[in-house]
């Protein structure tokens, strides 16, 4: 089996898992899509290099990320544009979800980058907390934060009687395991 | 009622996604004939520079490396050449650097990484003679780790790093020290301490955000501690161009709410000072809805920590805030002038004229300003270095950083005449 060949079976096991992780980060199916084909198309260009990456997986989705962080800053350009009245922006795609999973997504759109990130990748790609942090470059410590601060935004922004608790940890430790 | 159903989200998005793998073979077809068409028009475009260069008169072109998305501030030159730090072939190479660091002024240093690919070695090139010459020292990581650097002292170097992916190789962690100026490094284990102990520095703001805790190191060993009181602020930001013996600043937001919009923003722009090395912090909360744009609440300045300003703008209108006791009172001053939505910095210089710029890059179209009153008035002045001015511990001296969207450093020994140190010629 070629390389190549080996990067279709890899986008038939890994492209959904990353399309629904980068939709809940960037809050347009479209353009989650879009993103996650560009990591493999970076793949594919170079089959001989991707070869010998030892965890296909987490080095497609931190491309999919810098290229998702990257359409980012040209958009706050569009935006600020769009504000302007210059432009007008068109409504993101949300796939047809349910109204709950819209909502769910809506809300994380509002965190800021960094912790809707962390949130992504821990609750959907399901990564324990020290693979989170080394996704996103950023200290165990720093996760766990941003993890709490989520949890206290994503509270506000849905309904504040939700109990959250029984959805996010109550406390992460090192190794990233749950506990009640 | 919404529910944070993260598991079924996952499956739906899932399942709403159409694979297409052609998709991807077309896309990668399409990206190696405009890559094959870019090389041709680039040796034509340098062929009609060097045809160019010999004619122009005048102030240089503004271009400088490292910017790939944001236009450069209109007022920084274009650099000059420097001594190569990486020697060997540079086929198939590629540079990514982070932000220039002072040990003083003369010592200068710069983290990057050397890449074949997506196949990265840690580096840290090394000045001593302020970008004269350059040498170039890798760290002891394996190769794909992340890092950041930052300076402690003239030849002290501390790194946090990060590698691993958890599953094939563990992840891991740490802080490494260097006090020869990057040659050789040790592991150090940071300790945390109720306060940052006496002549150590402070430098998260040479580390980025990646640490809600104040983070110090000792300019002589090398040696870490974490002080893990904070501000208490939300989205909060050390201020960096604060000299020692000041205090430790922080700017940031009382509390957070959603906007209608959908955005989380803070809300109480507010100061916080701790006085005692991190142990304790006291707040002051202004009114109105002050930001110094990019989710920043407010710029601190202060030469001594006694006559402290905060800058920022409300609505489009630049406002000053002043205290002449060390943060526990304020006033805002008249000065005021339309700055549009432009991200704010301020400085004060070491004669005490407050320095206020609004814009960062070129696409701003930067204002400067300057204010010999306390704030009460501003005069417009041409755009220069000296609104982000950092005074090195030490050297009596400033830097200002050009980072991300360029590499080099403002150098200036009284904060009023500055030279930019280019970085080194990179592969």
């Amino acid at each position: 089996m070629t390389t190549q060949d080996q990067i279709r079976e890899l986008y038939a096991a890994v492209a959904p898992r990353l399309v629904s992780q980068l939709f809940a980060i960037i809050g347009d199916h479209a353009e989650a899509q879009d993103v996650v084909q560009d990591a493999f198309v970076r793949a594919l260009a170079r089959p001989g290099r991707f070869g010998e990456v030892e965890h296909p997986e987490a080095w497609l989705r931190t491309v999919a990320l810098n290229i998702a962080r990257s359409r980012y800053r040209r958009k706050a350009l569009f935006v600020r544009l769009a504000r302007s009245g210059r432009l007008d922006p068109e409504r993101g795609s949300s796939a047809g979800l349910s109204p709950d999973h819209v909502a769910l997504v809506a809300a994380l759109q509002r965190l800021p980058r960094p912790a809707r990130e962390a949130v992504v990748l821990y609750h959907i790609a399901d990564l324990p907390v020290v693979d989170v942090a080394a996704a996103l470059g950023c200290s165990v410590e720093a996760v766990k934060t941003r993890l709490v601060r989520a949890r206290r935004a994503l509270a506000a922004a849905l309904d504040d009687t939700v109990h959250l608790t029984s959805v996010l940890p109550a406390t992460v430790n090192e190794g990233g395991r749950r506990h009640a | 009622m919404p529910d944070l159903d993260f598991a079924g989200l996952d499956r739906a998005a899932q399942a709403a996604f159409k694979p297409d793998f052609a998709e991807v073979r077309r896309r990668v077809r399409r990206r190696r004939r405009t890559r094959t068409a870019a090389v041709s028009l680039t040796a034509l475009a340098l062929v009609a520079a060097a045809a160019t260069v010999g004619l122009r008169t005048g102030e240089p072109p503004v271009s400088l490396p490292g910017s790939d998305v944001t236009p450069t501030p209109a007022f920084i030159p274009s650099p000059g050449p420097s001594a190569t730090a990486s020697p060997g072939p540079r086929a198939g190479r590629t540079a990514h650097t982070g932000p220039m660091l002072p040990g003083d002024l003369d010592h200068f240093y710069l983290r990057w990484y050397d890449c074949h690919g997506e196949d990265c070695a840690m580096m840290v090139a090394a000045t001593a003679d302020r970008g004269t010459t350059w040498r170039t020292f890798p760290l002891p990581l394996p190769r794909n780790a992340r890092f950041v650097v930052a300076a402690a002292g003239k030849q002290t170097l501390v790194a946090h790093y990060q590698y691993g992916t958890g599953t094939a190789v563990p992840i891991r962690q740490g802080w490494l020290a260097s006090v020869d100026g990057g040659e050789r490094w040790r592991e150090v284990t940071p300790g945390t301490a109720a306060r940052v102990p006496a002549g150590w520095r402070v430098v998260n703001h040479w580390l980025g955000y990646r640490f809600d805790e104040v983070v110090a190191a000792d300019p002589v060993t090398g040696d870490v501690v974490l002080v893990p009181q904070t501000s208490g602020l939300e989205m909060p930001a050390l201020a960096g161009d604060v000299p020692a013996g000041a205090g430790i600043w922080a700017s940031g937001y009382e509390r957070q709410r959603t906007t209608s919009g959908g955005r989380l923003v803070g809300q109480g722009s507010a100061v916080a000072v701790s006085r005692d090395g991190g142990r304790t912090w006291e707040r002051h909360v202004f009114a109105g809805a002050l930001t110094a744009g990019e989710d920043v609440a407010l710029d601190v300045a202060t030469s001594d920590g006694r006559t402290v300003y905060a800058v920022g703008r409300v609505g489009a209108a630049l406002v000053v805030h002043r205290s002449a006791d060390g943060g526990r009172t304020w006033r805002r001053a008249a000065g005021t002038v339309a700055v549009g939505e432009r991200s704010v910095r301020a400085s004060v210089r070491p004669d005490g004229t407050l320095v206020v710029q609004a814009g960062v890059v070129a696409g701003d179209r930067p204002l400067m300003f300057t204010s010999r009153d306390e704030g009460e008035s501003l005069s417009p002045v041409r755009p220069a270095p000296g609104a982000a001015a950092d005074p090195v511990p030490g050297a009596g001296g400033y830097v200002q950083q050009t980072w991300p969207h360029a590499s080099g450093l403002w150098s200036s020994a009284d904060g009023i005449t500055w030279s930019y140190v280019s970085p080194p010629d990179l592969p």
